[in-house]
């Protein structure tokens, strides 16, 4: 027999090679671009707010929480009112207010899943389909369990509140897949600590006014930016989104983008100013020799660094620098 | 005309279409307006043909095209601003400045990595036969009462949206 194990990894998995949803998936997506470009100037924040680029993680799987938390409850009470278990009045009532509050969840879960799915590819984005359906129809089967529930229907409100449960509990799984197997939502940057120290990148004479370009330092890739006589700039050259390569973007007046999904960085921190990427770019120092563009990492974790490797090399390494320019 | 030879020609009117954009100055609003609804109308053919017939053609034989999709959302997502923001704002030209970079970059990865490849992989004679196609679509599509209708009307709702600018006369 197979493992049990095995069985629900292909379960999850199998909705990857079905190419057939490719179709109507760019379709929808399609009808999805042409409803939010209808919001006009108000799509970007909407956008941005659904991802989570204020959270600095996506917001839809926190979201998702609320109904499957607030189901997994009303079908608690189902069940002690069932049972007889409790004699606390009132619970058929808390079950329909739990279903409610799951149904105004779920409506938000929706939306944020929306808008993070479309940015996503291949294998990842027929699972997403097939998690965007299941969820739908949970949320579909819920709604008519509150109205039964409503309608004083009780056994049949029960019944279909157990069905969208069922149903929300496979969805979820598949969400599970999406994160931790494909890596949706995730930050893909590269989060190494090298170059712990100031490398050679490649001759400033290289940079083209306001174009990035790349360089391979010690096998961690870095765009390079400079705008007229500014400073040089430095980042990851891998998007944290899904890897995009950013020295193939282009600078707007709000930061540098991403050609993929158009993810926009500020070029003064690599903060996140537009998704779908909610983690920062990371972030190098940089500086010119001889003319030659040195970078080092900038530690992700400002301020608490002092005591680390990393900080007291580089605080070495200044020092050195300070004595030899003077 | 292999398909990639026809995709590429369309790529070349885009281009120019683009370039006319940027020499046109800014006090000659109704022609800019007239130029950019024609660029937007041949984007969202070129897209179309893509996305129906060149794309789900070409995926066995590279493995671009799922970032290509979602490059062609990137450039239809700033469409819409470019139509809103319309030729009279000053933000016009910065806008079709960063349209033109994400249709260089996308038509530019297009020609160099994935017609190579895929001009490599596939049979002359497929290539020629799905040139032949794509160019009659485009014909077809230009000449077509309802899709003239259906850009237009897309035109249209992009630039009513909330902070579009109105049509210059
Ligand atoms: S990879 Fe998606 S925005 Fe960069
Ligand atoms: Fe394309
Ligand atoms: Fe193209």
């Amino acid at each position: 027999m197979t493992p049990p194990t095995a069985l629900a990894e292909r379960l999850t998995t199998a909705p990857e090679a079905w190419e057939a949803l490719d179709r109507p998936s760019y379709r929808a997506e399609h009808v999805l671009g042409v409803a939010l470009n209808a919001l006009g100037r108000g799509r970007g924040p909407v956008v941005d707010a659904l991802h989570g680029t204020w959270l600095g993680h996506p917001l839809h799987p926190a979201l998702t929480d609320v109904p499957i938390g607030a189901w997994t409850a009303a079908l608690a009470l189902d069940a002690l009112d069932a049972v007889g278990a409790s004699r606390a009045p009132g619970l058929a009532a808390a079950s329909r207010a739990c279903t409610a509050v799951g149904l105004v969840g779920a409506a938000a879960a929706v939306a944020s899943g929306l808008v993070d799915w479309q940015h996503t590819h291949e294998g990842a984005r027929r699972v997403g389909v097939v998690h965007g359906l299941l969820s739908a129809t949970a949320t579909g089967l819920q709604l008519a369990s509150w109205r039964a529930r409503g309608r004083g229907r009780t056994a049949r409100g029960r019944a279909l509140g157990l069905a969208g449960w069922c149903v929300v509990t496979a969805s979820a799984a598949l969400g599970g897949a999406l994160v931790h197997r494909h890596g949706v939502g995730s930050d893909h940057a590269d989060r190494s600590l090298a170059p712990r120290t100031f490398t050679d990148a490649l001759p400033v004479a290289d940079l083209v006014d306001g174009r990035p370009a790349r360089a391979d330092v010690d096998g961690v890739r870095v765009v390079l930016l400079r705008q007229g006589d500014g400073p040089v700039r430095a980042f990851g050259e891998e998007c944290p989104h899904l890897r995009g390569p950013l020295s193939e973007g282009w600078v707007t007046r709000e930061g540098l983008v991403c050609p993929w999904h158009g993810s926009c960085f500020s070029l003064e921190d690599g903060a996140v100013v537009h998704g779908p990427a909610t983690a920062p770019l990371p972030r190098f120092e940089a500086r010119v020799r001889g003319g030659t563009v040195q970078v080092r990492r900038v530690p992700p974790v400002p301020g608490a660094s002092p005591g680390s490797v990393t900080a007291a090399e580089q605080h070495r390494e200044d020092e050195e620098d300070r004595r030899a320019r003077h | 005309m292999r398909a990639t030879e026809v995709l590429t020609a369309h790529h070349d009117e885009l281009r120019s279409l683009l370039s006319e954009l940027a020499r046109l100055p800014g006090d000659r609003a109704v022609e800019r307006q007239r130029v950019l609804d024609h660029l937007v109308d041949e984007l969202s053919l070129h897209e179309q043909l893509e996305d129906e017939i060149f794309y789900p053609s070409v995926t066995a034989a590279s493995p671009m095209v799922a970032v290509a999709h979602a490059e062609h959302r990137y450039l239809e997502d700033q469409v819409a601003v470019v139509v809103r923001t319309g030729p009279r704002r000053a933000g016009f030209d910065e806008e079709v400045r960063v349209l033109t970079a994400a249709v260089e970059h996308h038509a530019g990865h297009e020609e160099s990595e994935m017609f190579t490849e895929v001009d490599a992989k596939l049979d002359a004679d497929v290539l020629e036969d799905m040139g032949a196609r794509i160019a009659a679509r485009l014909e077809e599509l230009r000449a077509s009462r309802t899709t003239q209708l259906r850009l237009r009307v897309k035109r249209e709702v992009l630039r009513r949206t909330p902070g579009g600018a109105r049509r210059p006369r």
